[in-house]
C-alpha cells in the first residue's frame, strides 16, 4: 500500500469515526432487562456411557487381530526359510517389507481405534 | 480474546450480570452495523437487542473458531437483514431516503470546522450511500474488520468485498465533496 493510499485510508478512518451514530443511553438497560427474562444458559455436557469390558476390549480387536495375523505371516516365512543363516537372512530379506506391514497395521488400527472411541464416547455427535 | 472466554464461562457458570460486559463493549459497534442496513433508530435499536439475545442463546455452542467479534457481528448482520427483509414486505414501496441531498439540508450546517456540523455532514454523505457500502465503510474503518472477516461476517466473496469497498470510498468522496463545495459556495 502507497502513501497516498495510506492517508486516505487514515483520513476515511477519522471521518467515519466522526460520524459515528450511539445508540440511546438507556439501551444496554433494555437489552440487559431482556437477558434477565431468559433461561439461564449453561454449559454443554456430554454423558459418557459407563464402558464395561467386553465394550473396551471390542476397540482393540481389529488391531489385535492384524499384528496376530503379520505375526502369523512372519513365523510362517520364518519356519519355511532354509536352516543355515536363517535369522540373519531373513530379517535382511524382508526387513522393509515386515516394517512397512507393520507401519501400516499401526496405522489402520490407530485410526479404527479412535473412530470407534468416538463413537463410544459421543453416541449423539454428528 | 481472553476476556471473553473469562466472561463466557462466569456467564455459564451463572453469572448472568456478566453479560452487561459483552453489552458494554459491543453495543456501539452492533448499533452501527444495524443502522447501516435497518436506516432508522428505533429499528436498529430493537436488532441490536435481538442480536443479544441471539448471542447469549448461542454462547454455549461458541468454540473460539472464529473471533467473537466477527461471530457477533455476523449474527447482528443476518438479524437486520431478516428484519429489513420483513420491513420491507409491509413497507411497500416507500424509499427510507432521499435520492439526492437537498440544498437545505447543506445549508442546515453552518461552519465546517466545528464538530457537531462535521458529524451532521458525514451522516448526510452516508446516507446516500447504499447501505451494503455504509456498511462494509463501517466495518473496515471503524472496527478495523479485515477483508477475511467481513467476509465471513456478510458471506460476500473477497473480491465482491474488495471491488465494493473501493466503490465505496469512491462515492463516499464524491458526495462529500459534492457537499463541501456547497458548504464553500455559502461561506464565500
Amino acid at each position: 500500500m502507497n502513501q497516498d493510499d495510506k492517508m486516505i485510508d487514515q483520513l476515511t478512518r477519522d471521518l467515519m469515526r466522526s460520524g459515528m451514530e450511539s445508540p440511546s443511553p438507556d439501551l444496554s438497560l433494555r437489552i440487559m432487562q431482556k437477558i434477565a427474562q431468559e433461561v439461564p444458559v449453561t454449559r454443554k455436557t456430554y454423558l459418557i456411557p459407563p464402558v464395561s469390558f467386553p465394550n473396551f476390549m471390542s476397540l482393540f480387536k481389529w488391531g489385535v487381530a492384524g499384528y496376530v495375523i503379520v505375526c502369523a505371516l512372519i513365523i510362517v516365512i520364518f519356519i519355511n526359510s532354509p536352516v543355515s543363516g536363517m535369522i540373519s537372512g531373513f530379517w535382511v530379506d524382508h526387513k522393509e517389507v515386515v516394517l512397512y506391514f507393520l507401519t501400516l497395521i499401526g496405522i489402520v488400527s490407530s485410526i479404527l481405534f479412535y473412530s470407534a472411541l468416538d463413537r463410544m464416547l459421543f453416541p449423539d455427535k454428528k | 480474546m481472553g476476556e471473553e472466554r473469562q466472561w463466557i464461562a462466569k456467564i455459564l457458570a451463572g453469572d448472568t450480570n456478566c453479560f452487561s460486559c459483552f453489552v458494554t463493549k459491543y453495543q456501539h459497534m452492533a448499533y452501527t452495523i444495524a443502522y447501516r442496513i435497518m436506516e432508522n433508530r428505533e429499528e436498529a435499536e430493537e436488532v441490536v437487542q435481538d442480536s443479544f439475545v441471539k448471542m447469549y442463546r448461542a454462547l454455549p455452542d461458541f468454540q473460539f473458531g472464529s473471533k467473537f467479534s466477527t461471530w457477533f457481528y455476523k449474527i447482528v448482520y443476518h438479524t437486520a437483514l431478516t428484519a429489513q427483509r420483513r420491513q420491507s414486505v409491509f413497507s411497500g414501496y416507500e424509499e427510507a431516503r432521499p435520492e439526492e441531498i437537498t440544498e437545505q439540508e447543506v445549508n442546515s450546517a453552518s461552519g465546517l470546522l466545528e464538530r457537531e456540523d462535521r458529524k451532521a455532514i458525514i451522516l448526510n454523505v452516508l446516507k446516500e450511500l447504499s447501505s451494503d457500502e455504509s456498511l462494509l465503510l463501517s466495518l473496515f474503518y471503524l472496527e478495523e474488520c479485515s477483508i477475511e472477516e467481513i467476509h465471513q461476517i456478510t458471506d460476500y466473496t473477497v473480491s465482491n468485498i474488495k471491488v465494493k469497498l473501493f466503490r465505496a470510498r469512491k462515492h463516499f468522496y464524491e458526495k462529500l465533496k459534492l457537499i463541501m463545495k456547497y458548504e464553500m459556495e455559502e461561506l464565500l
